[in-house]
């Protein structure tokens, strides 16, 4: 964007300095505002930081068929996701997920209800509604939160000042075959110099598809999003605003758990002050606050199990936070400085109805029992520029605290039950990164930083529940401790006018008090789910270690044709692992491994994006080819399975009618290929992994008004 | 443009809104010719439990209302009169969803239950 711009300020210089010179006069020029809506930028990167970023724009959405933002998340070098059903995949960055990952949507965190994972945060943002994705790679970007292996920031639509009174109409309309189904979205927006507006409404209804072998997957679900926004600038430098967001989904299939998603019911507010040079010191203020809640409900009803038993479970998941910072020059150099603060609340319970027992009896257990989760942390960063690097130093501690009431829970074996639930901990944070600019095209960048994290409620509070890859339940443990990762990362950046730009990146990263699990005997406790090994307590391992790199080329932009070319590859090991053997449902011993690969972990992959510009760029054919390979470094400990590679042919068409209508047509996995991604769960009922929907004809469009 | 605006919004929330589905549920009691004590699920979810006292051995009980898709159907009944018998039988939208039925057994609770299927 920076670079579009830039171009774009250059020409306006260079025709001006031209006309200038060729007549004496003087040319009065008057403000007029543009407003650009047709700027795609799939991977930006930024020789500017050292950090590795990735940015996606809002047209790149448009362009594709996905509905849900997991899905589209997996489309980024080394960003793989967990598909444990239709949606919420849960995304996997160089190796790190879930808690290990800061999701956040314009700053806020949402903590979703499922004690499976089924609405990670991503689940709950509508991906129509989002006009950016950034991920920042590595634990290096602390202003953003606590941060241990990245940070996916989830920007929505912004709401624009215009210079007089005007409105403005987007429609999309989206459909496809196979996974066949419908989008649907529209967006208002508008204002004046004072007043600004965005309002939208998406809806998405998708049934179940068909594998590449013509096998039907249960994936249907249905999403119900309505958001809006207003801005006022209550001074020329000062705006404020609010902002409101509220999602439904229902009837969404996850066929690889024991129970569906009956109805997800998000709320995310915000509101939302910034400053521009509020004193002669102060550069930027800017204060935040927001409130989520998040209303769970699942059941099993639809499982051949719900004939005897029918499980329904309710969770509620309430999150509150707000954030703080300022921006400031003095020692040559920028700072920053703020404060975040974030409180989760879960409450939650599961009802078994008998009904093949006379008098209906029904059971009722907690799967969150008042847990709280709270974190106040402070940030620090500075930036200084010298000749040739740019240097950037930050530093951020937390203070966090966690409890909830006495977890209990009854099993064939007994009551089980833990008191003591509360504990505090003290994190520091750091990060350093230098940008070598080492002539006009080439950069040389270089990271190194330390984030740590206090265990999430799942790995304090959860109550004999199978929330893991493998067929266990998992029982919360209060006393973890804090894990900590502490990653480098080697980067070469290469921007020329002739020959594109190239980005590399290299990192590792040792993972200290890596949380983990062991098996815990079964003497001392019983599993409460029945069809599970055993029982896995989460403990805190001394090491583990991820390592990888990523590799993107793009080709220079003034050419009519465009190639993309990217690379990503993750491993990581856990030096000493412990492997379950068990017989006939009963542990027979337990193998120590050395060096065990983690589990959950997306192979090599490779992208190959070819476009060529027709009509002046109005026609604009594509050619992807997505290859990833064989993932055989499995996490035996696991009792992980590896993956066959695949190579899938994706086909796209861009078409700008006018400013007004603009088409996007594409059809994927062209020779219908029965393939499934190496973090795709199993189906409960088959024990076979989810496979991916085969070939597929999909239709955006997109109208501006 | 306004009257844009608003008929836009009109053809979207037209768009938007679920249908819900409603199912026609049925519980019939047949071939019982002595005192039956049944129990049922009621439309707000409620066990109600009534006794039936058939007249005539093709005296049939039921009870009709209507449910969504995923609320539960439930349909119990016992009897003491060992010459008796009891058929139970859920309908949903006039198909027959769940049945079962006894003879002369005076120690089973015979219970027919359910979900109704999301469609």
């Amino acid at each position: 964007m920076k670079n579009t711009i830039g171009i774009f300020l250059l020409i306006l210089f260079t025709i001006n300095y031209l006309y200038a010179h060729q007549s004496d006069s003087l040319v009065p020029l008057n403000k007029r505002e543009i407003k650009l809506s047709q700027v795609e930028i799939v991977g930006k990167i930024s020789n500017r930081t050292a950090y590795r970023t990735e940015e996606v724009k809002n047209i790149a959405i448009q362009k594709s068929n996905a509905a849900n933002l997991g899905d589209f998340l997996r489309r980024i070098p080394n960003l793989g996701g967990i598909r444990k059903g239709a949606a919420g995949i849960d995304p996997v960055l160089r190796g790190f997920k879930y808690s290990q990952l800061n999701v956040q949507v314009d700053g806020a965190k949402i903590e979703g209800g499922c004690p499976s994972r089924m609405d990670p945060a991503t689940a709950h943002v509508d991906i129509n509604e989002l006009s950016q994705i950034k991920v920042i790679k590595g634990p290096y970007a602390l202003k953003y939160g606590v941060n241990f292996g990245g940070v996916i920031e989830l920007v929505k639509r912004k709401t624009i000042f215009y210079p007089s009174a005007q409105n403005h109409i987007q429609l999309m309309l989206g459909s496809q075959s196979n996974y066949l189904g419908a989008k649907a979205g529209i967006n208002i927006n508008g204002g004046n110099k004072t007043f600004a507006y965005t309002l939208s409404a998406n809806r998405k209804n998708y049934d179940d598809y068909q594998d590449g072998s013509g096998r039907t997957v249960n994936a249907a679900y249905k999403h119900m999003n309505l958001a809006g926004r207003i801005a006022f600038k209550i001074k020329p430098n000062q705006v404020l605003s609010a902002d409101a967001d509220r999602s439904k989904g229902y009837d969404i299939d996850f066929p690889s758990l024991p129970m569906d998603e009956r109805l997800d019911n998000t709320q995310l507010y915000h509101l939302h002050y910034k400053s521009d040079s509020p004193g002669n010191f102060i550069k930027h203020l800017e204060l935040m606050s927001y409130y989520s809640i998040v209303e769970h409900t699942m059941d099993n009803k639809n499982r051949a199990f719900s004939d005897t038993v029918v499980s329904v479970s309710f969770i509620r998941a309430i999150t509150r936070g707000g954030r703080g910072n300022i921006v400031f020059n003095t020692h040559g150099g920028k700072w920053e400085a703020g404060f975040d603060y974030q409180n989760i609340i879960k409450n939650g319970t599961r009802n078994k109805h008998l009904i093949k027992q006379v008098d209906l009896p029904v059971f009722s257990e907690n799967l969150w029992k008042n847990a709280h989760f709270n974190n106040l942390g402070f940030y620090v960063v500075y930036h200084h520029h010298f000749n040739t690097i740019d240097w950037i130093i930050s530093s951020r501690v937390d203070f966090n605290q966690a409890h909830s009431d006495p977890l209990m829970k009854k099993t064939t074996g007994g009551l089980y039950s833990e008191q003591n639930t509360s504990s505090q901990y003290t994190n520091f944070s750091f990060s350093s990164g230098l940008s070598w600019h080492i002539n006009t095209h080439q950069s040389l960048h270089l990271s190194l930083g330390s984030g740590s994290r206090s265990p999430d409620l799942t790995e304090r509070y959860i109550i004999l529940m199978p929330v893991g890859l493998d067929p266990y339940d998992y029982l919360g443990n209060p006393f973890l401790k804090p894990e900590n990762n502490l990653e480098t990362d080697l980067g070469y950046s290469l921007h020329h006018n002739t020959w594109g730009k190239l980005s590399t990146s290299l990192f590792f990263s040792s993972i200290i008090n890596f949380i983990s699990s062991e098996l815990v005997a079964p003497a001392e406790i019983k599993p409460a789910t029945p069809g599970v090994l055993g029982v896995k307590r989460f403990i805190n391992l001394p090491k583990a270690f991820l390592t990888g790199f990523e590799l993107a080329y793009y080709s220079p932009t003034y050419k009519l044709w465009h190639l993309h070319l990217q690379a990503a590859y993750t491993l990581g090991w856990n030096p000493n692992a412990t492997k379950p053997v068990f017989e006939n449902g009963q542990l027979l011993f337990e193998e120590h491994i050395k060096n065990d690969p983690l589990p959950e972990i997306p192979p090599f992959e490779g992208q190959f994006d070819f476009q060529y510009e027709l009509f002046s760029g109005r026609l604009i054919p594509e050619i992807n080819l997505r290859m990833v390979a064989a993932q055989n470094r499995i996490a035996t400990a696991y009792y992980e399975s590896n993956s066959p590679g695949f190579a899938l042919l994706n086909l796209k068409l861009s078409y700008y009618y006018s400013k007004q209508l603009s088409l996007f047509a594409g059809i994927n996995n062209v020779f219908n290929k029965a393939y499934f991604e190496h973090l795709n769960r199993v189906v409960k009922s088959n024990r076979e992994p989810i496979y991916e929907p085969g070939r597929l004809f999909y239709i955006n469009l997109i109208i501006n008004l | 443009m306004k009257k844009l605006i608003i008929l836009l919004f009109i053809i979207y929330s037209g768009l938007a809104c679920t249908p819900v589905t409603h199912n026609n549920i049925s519980y019939l009691a047949t071939d019982a010719t002595a005192n039956t004590r049944l129990q049922y699920l009621n439309k707000d979810g409620d066990l109600v439990s009534v006794q039936f006292k058939p007249k005539a051995e093709d005296d049939i009980w039921q009870y009709s209302f209507i449910a969504d898709d995923g609320d539960i159907v439930f349909l119990a009944g016992q009897y003491k009169d060992i010459h008796s018998a009891l058929k139970l039988m859920i309908k949903v939208n006039g198909k027959i969803y769940k049945q079962g039925s006894t003879i002369a057994d005076t120690n089973t609770f015979l219970v027919v239950s359910g979900t109704i299927p999301y469609k």
